[in-house]
């Protein structure tokens, strides 16, 4: 019997993971959390990261020139690009303080950005700059599945209607099987996206012992308990490996 | 008026012959017809001839016309007319023809009265379904335990035969499973009174476990595919499988036993009535559950043996919509999947089972099952769905918005030539060249659910899901209705697979002109006409070439071969088996001189499968299994068939007492580094290992190229000192055929085959014959006409 690949099962575990805490319908708490604490930290690598995968251009290699994966970003740190991480957990607390609306470009044969995070609910607009064309293909659990074929320098609206609940949304081209994109769909605004070094900080996390949960598109999912005392910063440092 | 005799008898014949011809049914063979005419013809004639008032009375009206001056022109125009009979007649005698030797079989055979069975010796004539006897012997005293228990019996015989029968007998039990196509007889069908309800439960059991092998030679077993199931699960299993089979078609099977057949048909009555009024949940669960999962997930029992897999309703993705934009379906296009099915998919159409009533009742159910917010109302709050994303309320969408199918562009050379440029701009990318499917010869492409997915093969309409019968676009021509079709996978791409949209939405800027998705629609209708459809030919024709047989696939020589095109089935009645087969027909030519013979075999195979080859390299990070491609073609031996009557080997590898010969290609690898090989088995059925032969006559070319390859077997038609057999000309030759795509992990027994089908050396055409014979019975029947005029005419002088 033919298995789905590696990736996808991972991919998909990931997905289950987090389709099941999209339980917690997040509600804002007016006036905010009182003597919340905070916690920030890096993600690091774990071990000597590979060098960047070239990657198989067979289409229209003369527009789209050399690539390689973005699957895995590692600093000069050591830290971890494009992680997510967030406290779960969190019915209700602090407002979003997430953009309203977002921009998605598909650039040199790449899509901009590799890893984005949004909150429930946001609208935006995906571009195609190239002078070829590209098509997008959104793949998730029930959330925002279509792909459209896009035409050289044409722009495509995405309703605030339509990402309507939490989770991962993998995007892809299949005429360059090399373009890939995730779209994370935060739970809570205390969620973070991790820097070039790997770097993220959450504010106003109200005091108790959490479930860290840690998403990276090759690295898959891990979680951590911690605990946030009122008042205080606290810091956590996670190792992650291949 | 009172008729002369003449016209009384001519009127008896015509009669006869018309009640003959059309009042019985069903057909009644010509042959037939004519023993029946001539007897009736003779008995005409005798009774007319028994008084000589009468005969004078019948002769009357030909005498004249024989004789009477007045009569000349009536004269000469029978005489031409007769003339020009006979000379039909001789024509339709002499002229060559091809006959496919009759095999007329026996449905039911009788059993045995025993069988034995890994060891155990069963009794058939006295055996009974262990499950239908338990069940009756508690139903009196606790019904309630009997029924859970027969409950469970069937839906475990349903999982059994949704995981090993159902690809040939359907998913509706009407024998329309997915491989059923390549098999001639159809699979036997359950429904109706007509088939199980006449037997025994130990006749089922029997056939079951029996399989061909069993099968006595008036049921011609050379014909059937149905596997001795013992190889493969166990007894109980069987009984299981039975009692469903019963079950799910509601009839009873035959049972001696008066009140145990009273208690047995009293259950089916109950049964019927339950499932009379069901809602739609349950049909769900009783039909559709078994594949698409009880939650509606594509992940039924029966689910990992597909390709595709069922559909996961979940996600609110269907694959064929009339709906603008990111609309989910209307219902009408839920209602024709279900009816119609999918052409080429283990979702064959339920129009025959399931009413439109009980169909339109599935529709809640499957939205039921969306956890995309697919048909909630856009407003709905977040409250409204539960925590899987299933929408609670009931004000559930129903679309009524629909694609527009306006400014058609007509089917014309012209609108086919611009949807060929709008092709190779925007689909050769992914279709290939030839749009055989085969751009990503080097890449993986996956569905929406990472299962592997590939480009549809655009010149064979049978394997497009969007089949002929498909009316989701309106009532018109069949072209028509297949153009349309295709406009709209083209415009609204098909949902959870690579195939993207190319119509603008919500106000966007269209990728691809309506103009030119009209003319690509046209251009891929035209593609579909190429090839010959498949099972069409019962005989592959080989042409008499008075030259050299071609060396090379390319050769013109190929093209004035007539083509045979034949269903490839996997093997799934054997282990290893294979459920999910990729390359599903293979195209034959033949030709032949005075010492050799040829075939020209072609299968559109996607990927050029040599391992560590230059295609296969860019995929070996993936978790797939490869092997090289090969290609076989399978002959009796001189002595294991016979044409009339009919016998042959059994299907795929023959039997002890009827061998064959292969003759076997493999395309080789590069890693490990092993040549391409052309080799000659021996075969004495599915018990005995393959021998292979220390003979290196088959001489082969092959070639890959745009997703098909082509594959020319080259042999000596007489071969000496060996029990192969003779391709002489004018004898119906059984010819059947194997491949195996590496690609898709087949090795071994894992592959496809064909079943038997002729091959006829035709004779060169005698033309002397063929017009000398008809002229020579003209002349003849004229001159003898002549001849009985001058007589008659003389007599009138007398």
């Amino acid at each position: 019997m033919k298995l789905p690949y590696r990736s996808m099962l991972l991919f998909c575990s990931a997905l289950l993971v987090i389709t099941q805490v999209q339980a917690a319908k997040y509600k804002e708490v007016e006036g905010g959390v009182s003597n919340g604490g905070s916690l920030s930290g890096s993600i690091m690598f774990d071990g000597t990261p590979p060098p960047a995968k070239e990657l198989n251009v067979d289409t229209d290699a003369e527009h789209c020139g050399k690539q390689y994966s973005e699957n895995l970003i590692v600093g000069k740190s050591g830290g971890i690009k494009n992680a997510v991480v967030s406290v779960s957990g969190i019915a209700s607390g602090k407002a979003w303080q997430f953009p309203a609306n977002f921009t998605f470009d598909q650039h040199g044969c790449v899509f901009k950005p590799h890893v984005m995070l949004l909150k429930p609910k946001t609208g935006g607009e995906v571009l195609n700059s190239d002078p070829i064309g590209h098509n997008v293909h959104t793949i998730s659990k029930g959330i925002f599945n279509v792909n459209k074929k896009m035409k050289a320098n044409t722009e495509m609206q995405v309703k605030k209607t339509k990402l309507r609940k939490p989770g991962v949304i993998r995007v892809k081209c299949d005429l360059h099987s090399w373009m890939s994109a995730w779209w994370y769909i935060a739970e809570s605004p205390y969620t973070a996206l991790t820097d070039e070094n790997g770097n993220f900080s959450i504010g106003d996390i109200p005091p108790g012992t959490y479930q860290l949960k840690i998403w990276h598109e090759k690295l898959g999912e891990s979680e951590q308990t911690i605990t946030i005392e009122a008042g205080s910063e606290a810091k956590k440092n996670v190792s992650l490996k291949l | 008026m009172r008729l002369s005799a003449f016209w009384k008898a001519l009127f008896i014949i015509l009669v006869s012959w018309a009640v003959l011809q059309w009042a019985i049914p069903p057909l009644v063979p010509i042959s037939l017809i004519a023993t029946y005419m001539s007897i009736i013809i003779s008995g005409v004639i005798l009774y007319y001839s028994s008084d000589d008032a009468l005969l004078e009375e019948m002769l009357e009206p030909v005498i004249k016309v024989l004789r009477d001056d007045d009569q000349r022109l009536v004269r000469w125009c029978f005489l031409i007319f007769f003339s020009a009979v006979s000379g039909y007649f001789t024509f339709s005698f002499v002229k060559p023809s091809i006959t496919v030797p009759p095999e007329i079989r026996q449905v039911h055979p009788s059993p045995p009265s025993r069988m034995d069975l890994q060891g155990k010796k069963y009794d058939l004539s006295a055996l009974e379904n262990p499950i239908r006897q338990k069940v009756l012997a508690q139903l009196d005293k606790d019904p309630k335990a009997a029924w859970q228990y027969y409950h469970e019996e069937v839906n475990k015989g349903r999982d059994l035969y949704f995981q090993n029968c159902f690809y040939c007998h359907g998913n509706g039990l009407d024998g329309n499973g997915h491989y059923a196509p390549a098999f001639d007889p159809l699979p036997t069908n359950f429904q109706g009174s007509g088939s199980i309800a006449q037997l025994q439960e130990s006749y089922l059991f029997w056939r079951i476990n029996g399989g061909y092998i069993g099968l006595p030679k008036v049921a011609m077993p050379w014909r059937s595919v149905m596997p001795a199931w013992h190889e493969m699960i166990e007894p109980q299993e069987a009984w299981q499988m039975i009692t469903f089979l019963y079950d799910y078609v509601g009839q009873v099977p035959r049972i001696w036993d008066h009140a145990q057949s009273k208690q047995v048909t009293g259950m089916k009555d109950k049964l019927k009535s339950q499932r009379k009024d069901m809602s739609g949940e349950a049909q769900y669960q009783f039909r559709c559950a078994v594949c698409h999962g009880e939650n509606g997930e594509g992940d039924g029992p029966a689910a990992e043996f597909l390709s595709p897999r069922p559909r996961d309703f979940a996600q609110g993705m269907y694959k064929y919509k009339t709906s603008p934009g990111t609309l989910p379906p209307r219902d009408e296009d839920l209602f024709n999947a279900i009816k119609y099915g999918l052409q080429a998919t283990s979702m064959t159409g339920w129009a025959g089972i399931l009413s439109d009533k009980q169909i339109t009742s599935l529709i809640p159910v499957l939205k039921k099952f969306d956890t995309s917010a697919a048909w909630a109302p856009e407003d709905a709050e977040d409250d409204a769905f539960d925590d899987d994303g299933h929408y609670l309320k009931a004000d559930v969408q129903v679309i009524k918005e629909q694609i527009s199918f306006s400014e058609q562009e007509p089917y014309t050379p012209e609108s086919i030539e611009k949807g060929k440029k709008v092709y190779d701009e925007n689909c050769k990318k992914c279709h290939g060249l030839h749009a055989r499917g085969d751009r990503h010869s080097g890449e993986i492409t996956d569905d929406d659910w990472g299962y592997r997915i590939w480009a549809r093969d655009l010149t064979k309409p049978w394997s497009w899901r969007l089949g002929t019968m498909f009316p989701a676009n309106g009532e018109g021509k069949q072209q028509e209705q297949i153009i349309r079709n295709i406009y709209t996978a083209v415009s609204m791409g098909i949902p959870g697979s690579p195939m993207p949209s190319h119509e603008g939405f919500d106000g966007d800027e269209d990728p691809v002109l309506r103009s030119d998705r009209w003319h690509v629609a046209n251009y891929i209708y035209s593609l579909s006409l190429e090839q010959v459809e498949p099972g069409s030919e019962q005989v592959i024709v080989a042409t008499e070439l008075m030259e050299e047989l071609p060396g090379t696939v390319d050769d013109p020589v190929w093209q004035t071969a007539p083509a045979a095109n034949y269903y490839l089935a996997p093997n799934i009645i054997h282990e290893d088996r294979l459920f999910t087969p990729l390359n599903d027909t293979i195209a034959v030519r033949a030709v032949y001189n005075a010492t050799e013979i040829a075939f020209l075999v072609e299968v559109n195979d996607r990927t050029k499968s040599i391992p560590g080859g230059e295609v296969l390299s860019q995929l070996e990070d993936k978790d797939e299994v490869f092997y090289s491609d090969a290609v076989a073609i399978e002959f009796p031996k001189e002595n294991a068939f016979s044409q009339d009557p009919v016998e042959k080997p059994l299907i795929s590898h023959g039997d002890e007492s009827h061998k064959s010969t292969i003759w076997y290609w493999n395309a080789g690898s590069v890693e490990p580094v092993v040549k391409a090989m052309s080799l000659i088995f021996d075969s004495a059925g599915k018990e005995t290992p393959l021998k292979m032969r220390d003979q290196h006559d088959l001489k082969v070319t092959a070639k890959w190229a745009d997703g098909r390859w082509q594959v020319l077997m080259k042999r000596a038609r007489f071969p000496e000192g060996s029990p192969d057999l003779s391709f002489g000309q004018g004898r119906m030759i059984p010819i059947s055929f194997a491949n195996w795509d590496g690609n898709n992990a087949e090795k071994g027994p894992k592959h496809t085959f064909t079943p038997w089908f002729w091959l006829y050396l035709a004779e060169e055409t005698d033309y002397s014959k063929l017009i000398a014979a008809p002229l020579g019975a003209v002349f003849g029947t004229f001159l003898a006409g002549l001849l009985l005029i001058y007589w008659q005419r003389k007599q009138v002088g007398k």
